[in-house]
């Protein structure tokens, strides 16, 4: 069963190419639930490592900043 | 006998479309995900470090640049293979479509990939094309490159050109009916792998223009280069 409320979420913040989003709203309603299952976990993956990401860089940042000489 | 598999018609269709009923969407979960989708989404503002990038001392300010730079490199790693996660899933769905409509010949293929593509290709032309992004070992860059196209993936390349440039498909489709296939499709294929190369690197040194701008001080030595 998939979770619709949770596949929009993931669409909504997913951080896509220009026209992606809407593209992938077009296509989901042709698409097996396996495959939009894969989809919600190529997203979701994604979001998390791109946020990990981005905490990395704004912590070490953020050490670099503090280093007043 | 094998190949029988998908040729009967009678029973055994209506057997497997009451199997296959139950693997998409419902029509409420479809029309649950259409009302949802149509709703308004505002993203929550990036939190961003609050520094002036030019009261910083040079040492610090390379160092912000390093970590920028690293920081970027990473993220197109991620993104490049999310990418390719989501154009396989899309070449899958395109490949089951082909089978099940009995889609033997190139065209009737494209013209089915005509149908769905349109949407994502536009985007897929800029992102993901059977992008490789390989780390040099020696010099630790991350260096961008394209694998090779099977058919299914130069139709996704046409299709997304074809949104880009506007009228390009309409000329690419009557030259291969009349030129063939391999003439023009594969030679335009090349060539907008090419161009979605270089819009890819345009499009990451933009992003990484639009990262130092979010440092308040940065974007304004980046406006005074408009001299």
């Amino acid at each position: 069963m998939v979770d619709i409320e949770k596949l929009v979420a993931l669409l909504n913040s997913a951080d896509l190419p220009e026209g992606e989003r809407e593209a992938w709203i077009e296509l989901v309603p042709l698409l097996p639930v396996d495959q939009i299952e894969e989809l919600m976990v190529t997203l979701e993956t994604e979001q998390s490592q791109l946020t990990a990401l981005r905490q990395d860089y704004l912590t070490r940042a953020q050490a670099v900043i503090d280093e007043s000489s | 006998m094998e190949g029988n598999r998908f040729g009967g018609e009678g029973s055994f269709s209506l057997e497997r479309r009451e199997s296959e009923a139950s693997v998409f969407l419902t029509p409420e979960q479809i029309q649950q995900f259409e009302q949802l989708s149509a709703e308004v989404y505002t993203k929550p503002p990036e939190e961003f470090i609050a520094a002036e990038f030019n009261e910083l001392n040079p040492e610090q300010q390379e160092g912000i640049e390093g970590l920028e730079k690293e920081y970027k490199n990473a993220q197109l790693v991620v993104r490049g293979s999310a990418a390719k996660s989501r154009l396989q899933l899309l070449g899958q769905a395109i490949q089951r479509a082909a089978k099940f409509l009995d889609l033997d010949t190139k065209e009737k293929i494209m013209s089915a990939a005509l149908e769905v593509i349109p949407y994502v290709g536009l985007a897929y032309a800029f992102f993901g094309k059977r992008v490789v992004i390989e780390k040099d070992p020696e010099t630790g860059q991350h260096g961008v490159s394209f694998e090779d196209l099977s058919i299914l993936d130069r139709v996704i390349y046409l299709a997304g050109e074809a949104l880009v440039s506007g009228h390009a498909l309409r000329g690419a489709l009557n030259s291969i009916k009349r030129e063939g296939w391999k003439k023009v499709a594969v030679p335009f294929a090349k060539k907008v792998a090419q161009d979605s190369g270089q819009l890819l690197v345009r499009r990451v040194k933009q992003g990484v223009e639009r990262e130092l701008g979010a440092l308040p001080g940065k974007g304004e030595t980046i406006g005074q280069e408009e001299e």
